[in-house]
């Protein structure tokens, strides 16, 4: 028995397991038919190669530079960019309502205050209905249903305490910010350092939604003790079941 | 110490943005073509965030994906890079700016027996010349990773006998 072309060119181009080549070597100690069209194989390869040279242009010049830092400078004006603006316009607007609607959300007293600037009516805004206007919002973020922030090159989302119920939804996103949303009711962000966000979670049983950029370094989630790695540089919510949303599902009980 | 997405894309880039330039090169014949889609080709790479399983077989699909589409809206992109010689990476038979009538009809032949090979068979013969696995070639082709070394070896063939043909009829 001969070898065939596969056996041939897998033996030039290293491509067999060491068994194999074991076996193809032995062979050919014994089959000059075989050596001989090994040879040929080799000289026809070195030929075509050779050959295919001569087509060469001198390459350009490598600069990372005009790939990495601002892709979008070098990409092509975005087709349908005015889809994406009404996209980005209708999604504020969606956002906003949520925020409005959410029980605990502070924006119906904002807006109260404004109608009440507007309208000339005085009459004081209760100080508990503005936390974000008397709080340092570098440090503390007050209790809103939802927040976004850059994450840092390690960042960590930390709640206090398992739930009794509720889920974490986890969603990539081809933008910045990692950005959580409470589905009900009030938990307190507090952003304690560049790295860390605080969720103070106790007592409640709220889902949340949590977008992380693709181009996140690292990303984990913290609920009491256990720790998940929602985003690290190559993989992206890896082991966690997966819901017919596409969305990777955290419970958030013990 | 966990490698950020940076660090995988330059080396990946240092290892292969050549690579793709070669192949895209041989295959379109058109070096300003090439150097667009190499670069194009690793800018998507970048947007994608993160290093695909097989990045040698990612890079190629997409550089196929942008010659079809360049090929057929005739679109290009012209001069994003500045071609500026690099003595470093020069093949030793590098096409000199000036090539003389011998080296043109040479190149012409080599260039008309590769477009006389098989659409498929001339990505392989390519791609292996650019030293891509049986593996990666085959994630890109979408072809058996069994069969490779037998297609290949038909490429080959054919290649060479297209060449030779033009030869005879010379």
């Amino acid at each position: 028995m001969h070898l065939n072309d596969e056996q041939i060119q897998r033996y030039l181009h290293g491509e067999l397991s060491a068994r194999e080549r074991a076996e193809v070597a032995t062979h050919l100690e014994s089959c000059e038919l075989c050596t001989g069209r090994v040879a040929e194989g080799e000289r026809e390869e070195r030929e075509v190669f050779d050959l295919l040279e001569r087509l060469d242009h001198r390459p350009p010049h490598r600069d990372i530079n005009t790939v990495m830092p601002t892709t979008r400078e070098y990409g092509r004006p975005a087709r349908n960019a005015w889809i994406r603006r009404a996209a980005v316009v209708v999604l504020i607007v969606v956002l906003g309502g949520a925020a409005y609607a959410i029980p605990g959300s502070p924006v119906p007293g904002w807006f109260k205050k404004l109608g009440g600037l507007v309208g000339g009516d005085q009459a004081p805004v209760e100080e508990a209905n503005e936390p974000v206007d008397t709080v340092d919002t570098t440090t503390l973020v007050p209790s809103v249903s939802g927040i976004a922030i850059p994450p840092s090159k390690r960042f960590a989302i930390v709640m206090a305490a398992p739930q009794d119920s509720g889920t974490v939804y986890l969603t990539p996103t081809d933008g910045f910010n990692v950005t959580i949303r409470a589905l009900g009711g009030a938990p307190r962000f507090t952003l304690t350092s560049s790295d860390r966000l605080d969720v103070d979670n106790t007592g409640l049983n709220s889902s949340y939604e949590i977008e992380v950029p693709v181009s996140a370094n690292f990303v984990e989630l913290v609920v009491g003790e256990r720790r998940i790695i929602l985003k690290d540089s190559r993989r992206f919510g890896e082991d966690l079941r997966i819901d017919e949303k596409g969305r990777r599902l955290i419970p958030l009980t013990q | 110490m966990t490698r950020s997405f940076r660090d995988d894309f330059v080396e990946l880039y240092d290892a292969h943005f050549t690579r793709v330039y070669r192949y895209m090169d041989r295959l379109s014949g058109d070096p300003d073509l090439a150097a667009d889609i190499a670069q194009e080709t690793f800018i998507k790479l970048y947007q994608r965030g993160s290093i695909p399983d097989t990045p040698g077989a990612w890079l190629v699909t997409v550089a196929m994906n942008l010659f079809r589409n360049a090929h057929a809206t005739h679109s290009r992109r012209r001069h994003l890079l500045n071609v500026v010689p690099d003595a470093a990476m020069f093949s030793d038979r590098a096409v000199e700016t000036t090539p003389s009538a011998e080296t043109r009809a040479l190149q012409e032949r080599v260039r008309r027996a590769l477009d006389r090979v098989p659409e498929r068979d001339r990505h392989l013969l390519l791609l292996r010349a650019e030293g891509y696995s049986y593996r990666e070639i085959a994630a890109a082709l979408q072809i058996q990773e069994t069969s490779v070394g037998t297609l290949l070896a038909r490429a080959k063939r054919a290649f060479r006998d297209n060449y030779e043909a033009r030869a005879d009829a010379s």
